[in-house]
């Protein structure tokens, strides 16, 4: 029987052999979707086997973050830890030690294997009870007996490999830059040439180059695009084509430009995704004015707010998620719950209290892409783009809502009071980028961009991958 | 008392040589036969970082041989708890948190506490001896077990217990199936109390052969926590009379003072024994 | 305050703004602007929103000279005591008085307009310079400095500066030098040379007389720094020629 599949094995030990121990323990292996519970000693709570589970996970637990984070009953420690189970793919849960389980703690670890659709194998060092399923209060028909721990953890397999974006070049760090231009599009990459050296201009101009690329990638794919474009074309094909350009004319009544850009989530998760891998604000800055460039070359106009450098949102006053951050946010918040709102107010750039202040709705299914009031322009939802790192996290947020039953499916963060969001950020001890100061503009940068298509694109028509830049020049 | 402060009173290293409980000034450690079995052993579960037993009545000389062994064998590797009653595992974290002397204070969370002893306990091999083990009930010994089986802590650990320890251990099949060996402390025949004691101290050293086997028989019983106390008593007899000699007067006022009870009745059993 | 509601009604209309997306962003309602700014109503605050809004200049706003009752009095004097108390002040005076750049925008741009008072003397050298001198008792050297409006560094341009920039562009790109150029106007060309956009060309190309007698008679070519950033031209103060026009294709175009 394939595993993930709510069956429990008892692997039943009447000696207490110290080796079938040994072989439980050893076999953790999260990397192999496996993992070993060893129950703390002394204690008949299940809270305490459930906050077990999430220290088998990796998670710190602690008398301030049981009590913090709201994992003080058992139905939290196991929504918790099977949110986690369930998006980390683990399959198999060994727990040596299960006879010396209470009732009502061997109740939960069966409800695990149902809830979390995976098979608990539970190490059993004692004379054995009369029905294992009613000991376990687990289905008889997914309960089964066995001395052969080895046999039954074989075929363990490995965790898929993560997943990259196809085509992603590795961002580049950025030098500590000597100024960086304040100035908009026209003059960006000009001034940056002439203020300052070859190594640092060099490195800006990855990223800006990326912008541009990466905007020339998404508006060729868009449908939207080809669509505005093809309502261009017979106005175009009017001119004479000896007739001298007249820009007065162009600008008279009845053109069909500027058209509005209205796949406004588009554009947000198209901007905000130039944030994911950007390391500094100052490379996020690059890559935004990069885009504009590269838009402008398809006859697109994109309006970003004027001061970027005193902006807020993704890449400016947020940080760049990486497994590593994640990791060491799920570390010190167990609760998936806190964990997914800290990652968000890093992703957004919001504060972190702001984040338990606005609707954050779950991720749906298949998108990389959230909706929330954070940041938003004008009472309207802003749409940021998810790094892969803490997509996990916010899968597991929304898998611990369900199972605690939160009054609030629509928004993630609902139940959680500002302070305590301040408070969970904290204790990861990561700096969350730029404060904000009073008075500044709540709305995130990219929220208040807009785009319009202005005019027909620069590049000839037909197919062709050339990066339209030449190879800059050292 | 809190388990905090409890914990502080009765865990310490590994007690320096004078305080192992009867030595008396001048007396020696001797090497019985049960001292240096008990230090081969002990090497043998230093070796293993495994579990064993140090079982038998009370004053057969258990925690001084296991002390003094250890003093040679991993004298700054050693962490002795002691608890004179029935203890929880509680109060094991605790007696174990001093006796690592861990920085700051002990954690409020059973799992956070194992997490910091673990990892003390896996930065370098420890022998851990839990003395009067006879006073553990299953979860205590659940306990050790749990820092025992994990993958990462390095330690030995050394039961010491009187009266029903090898009882109490034995029943338990997590123990049973994880001590490495079991080593029963007896009383001394008369022939090693002969070689012994005068070596122990040097008022025996010219002692007549038939006075300490009338001692051994009259009152030490092959005990050395009972030689121990003899002995005083014989130093502090000849105190008072410096023209004294040791001999059997000597022993006799000893024992009317150690036995209790009807001594004359008991001397006279003594002399003269029923066929 | 003068505002040219008659221009706010216009832009909305071009951009497909409706009442009610205009109401919830500033609000007002465009038709009841220019009660509200005779009334006095409209703050300075509601000014640089709607500007934001139609992604104008603040400036682009102001149709008469204010009274100065109907301002915000308070945006004044602030800026006033900044400025005096730290004349080399730059992108920190934005920060320092937490506003947006549209919101000291106008109010620089209405200080201009405005007498100033005896502290400090305000200077333009065109539509988008700014210079603030201490006055001279308080002057030294080292504290003259010049101050350049965010937009004039930073200002992208808008839809209908693009619309134009594009045929500019596709004039220079696809037509060979020398025989076609871009017209426009003066006030077009000051407008887009002033966001460093375009440029007077460098042609002996004459207008056609029908654009001409229009006044749509300046030949125009992108401005270099444009082209650059476009990589459509040479690095500034570089005479290299990197790139050729007739290597521009499309980039993942569907087939």
């Amino acid at each position: 029987m394939p595993p993930g599949d709510g069956m429990l094995t008892i692997i039943h030990d009447p000696e207490d052999d110290p080796q079938i121990t040994r072989d439980a323990l050893a076999a953790h292996n999260p990397e192999h979707r496996q993992i070993t519970v060893h129950p703390t000693a002394g204690t008949e709570s299940a809270i305490v086997l459930g906050a077990d589970v999430l220290a088998a996970l990796g998670c710190s637990i602690t008398q301030h973050t049981t009590r913090r984070q709201h994992l003080g009953t058992a139905l939290h420690a196991f929504a918790a830890a099977a949110a986690w189970l369930l998006v980390d793919g683990i399959e198999v849960v060994i727990v040596p030690r299960a006879h010396l389980l209470s009732p009502p703690a061997r109740h939960w670890l069966s409800r695990l294997a149902t809830t979390a659709h995976l098979r608990v194998v539970a190490v059993w060092h004692g004379p054995a009870p009369q029905h294992w399923a009613e000991a376990f209060r687990h289905p008889q028909h997914l309960v089964r007996e066995t001395e052969d721990l080895n046999g039954v953890l074989a075929g363990a397999r490995p965790r898929p490999p993560v997943a990259h974006s196809v085509g992603e070049p590795m961002p580049e760090a950025l030098p500590t830059l000597a100024e960086l231009p304040h100035s908009g599009m026209a003059r960006f990459r000009a001034e940056a040439y002439r203020t300052l050296d070859a190594t640092q201009f060099a490195a800006l101009d990855a990223h800006y180059r990326y912008g541009l690329h990466a905007a020339c990638q998404w508006l060729g794919g868009h449908e939207l695009y080809h669509t505005l474009v093809r309502t261009l074309a017979p106005a175009a094909t009017q001119r004479r084509p000896d007739e001298p350009v007249c820009l007065a004319r162009a600008l008279g009544r009845g053109r069909p430009v500027p058209l509005r850009w209205s796949d406004t989530a588009g554009l947000q998760a198209f901007l905000s995704g130039l944030a994911v891998t950007s390391p500094v604000p100052a490379a996020l800055i690059a890559r935004v004015r990069g885009a504009q460039a590269g838009m402008l070359l398809h006859g697109v106009l994109l309006q970003v707010p004027l001061d970027l450098a005193s902006a807020h949102g993704p890449g400016l006053t947020g940080i760049r998620v990486t497994e590593q951050i994640t990791q060491r946010i799920r570390r010190a918040l167990p609760n998936p719950r806190f964990a997914a709102a800290v990652a968000v107010a890093a992703l957004t750039g919001a504060r972190p209290s702001d984040v338990a202040l606005n609707a954050v709705a779950p991720l749906p299914r298949h998108s990389s892409d959230l909706v929330t009031e954070l940041g938003g322009w004008s009472a309207s939802k802003a749409v940021y783009r998810v790094p892969l790192a803490a997509e996990p996290l916010l899968r597991a947020a929304a898998i611990f809502c369900a199972l605690t039953r939160d009054p609030s499916p629509g928004s993630l963060f609902a139940a959680l009071h500002p302070d305590e969001v301040n408070a969970a950020a904290a204790a990861t001890g990561l700096s969350l980028g730029r404060p904000w100061s009073a008075g500044e503009p709540s709305h995130a940068w990219h929220a208040a961009s807009a785009a319009w298509l202005v005019g027909e694109p620069l590049h000839r028509t037909g197919p062709g991958t050339n990066d339209p830049l030449p190879v800059a020049v050292s | 008392m809190t388990p905090d402060a409890l914990a502080r009173e009765r865990a310490w290293l590994l007690d320096d040589e004078q305080s192992d409980h009867y030595l008396l000034p001048d007396a020696q450690i001797v090497a019985t036969t049960a001292l240096r079995t008990c230090k081969g052993n002990l090497q043998d579960v230093i070796e293993a970082e495994a579990m064993t037993c140090m079982y038998g009545d009370a004053g057969f000389g258990k925690s001084l041989a296991v002390n003094a062994a250890l003093r040679e064998l991993a004298a700054h590797h050693t962490v002795r708890v002691v608890f004179r009653s029935r203890p929880y595992p509680r109060d094991i974290r605790h007696a174990l948190f001093h006796g690592l002397a861990l920085p700051g204070q002990p954690p409020g969370h059973p799992i956070e506490f194992d997490r910091l002893l673990k990892a003390a306990l896996a930065e370098r091999f420890r022998v851990l001896v839990c003395d009067e083990a006879q006073w553990m009930a299953r979860d205590c010994f659940e306990y050790w077990r749990h820092l025992w089986d994990d993958r990462h802590t390095r330690i030995a650990i050394v039961f010491v217990g009187g009266g029903d320890c090898y009882r109490v251990l034995r029943r338990e099949p997590m123990l049973a199936s994880r001590i490495y060996l079991w080593q029963q402390f007896r009383k001394m025949e008369l022939e090693e109390v002969l070689c012994v004691v005068p070596v122990f101290h040097a008022v025996w050293a010219k002692a007549d052969p038939a006075l300490i086997a009338y001692a051994d028989q009259r009152i030490g019983h092959g005990n050395f926590r009972k030689w121990a106390r003899l002995t005083r008593h014989v130093l502090q007899g000849l105190a008072r009379d410096r023209d004294r000699e040791l001999d059997e007067k000597v022993l006799q006022w000893v024992a009317s003072r150690t036995e209790g009870g009807d001594a004359t009745r008991r001397r006279h059993a003594h002399d003269h024994p029923r066929p | 305050m003068g505002i040219d509601s008659r221009l706010v009604v216009e832009r909305c209309a071009q951009l497909g703004i409706t009442d009610k997306e205009f109401f919830d962003a500033t609000g007002v309602f465009p038709a009841e602007m220019e009660q509200d700014t005779q009334s006095g109503q409209v703050s300075v605050d509601v000014l640089t929103r709607i500007a934001e809004l139609l992604h104008l200049l603040p400036s682009d706003l102001i149709a008469d000279l204010p009274s100065r009752s109907a301002l915000d009095l308070a945006d004044l004097m602030l800026v006033e005591f900044a400025v005096a108390n730290a004349p080399h002040l730059h992108d920190g005076l934005r920060r320092l008085l937490g506003w947006t750049p549209y919101r000291l925008g106008l109010t620089l741009a209405l200080l201009r307009i405005l007498p100033t008072s005896a502290t400090h003397r305000l200077g333009t050298m065109d539509e988008w310079w700014l210079i603030l001198e201490p006055t001279e008792d308080r002057a030294h050297p080292h504290d003259r400095e010049e101050y350049a409006t965010w937009f004039a560094a930073r200002i992208a341009p808008d839809p209908f500066d693009a619309i134009a920039l594009l045929r500019v562009l596709r004039v220079w790109l696809w037509q060979p030098v020398g025989l076609h150029a871009a017209f426009a106007s003066p006030a077009l060309l000051e407008r887009l040379a002033s966001r460093h956009l375009a440029v007077a060309a460098d042609t002996r190309a004459r207008a056609p007389r029908m654009l001409a007698e229009n006044g749509v008679e300046v030949p125009v070519q992108p401005h270099p720094d444009l082209l650059f950033a476009l990589g459509l031209g040479e690095p500034p103060d570089d005479t290299r020629r990197l790139y050729d026009a007739s290597q521009l294709v499309a980039v993942n175009w569907p087939p």
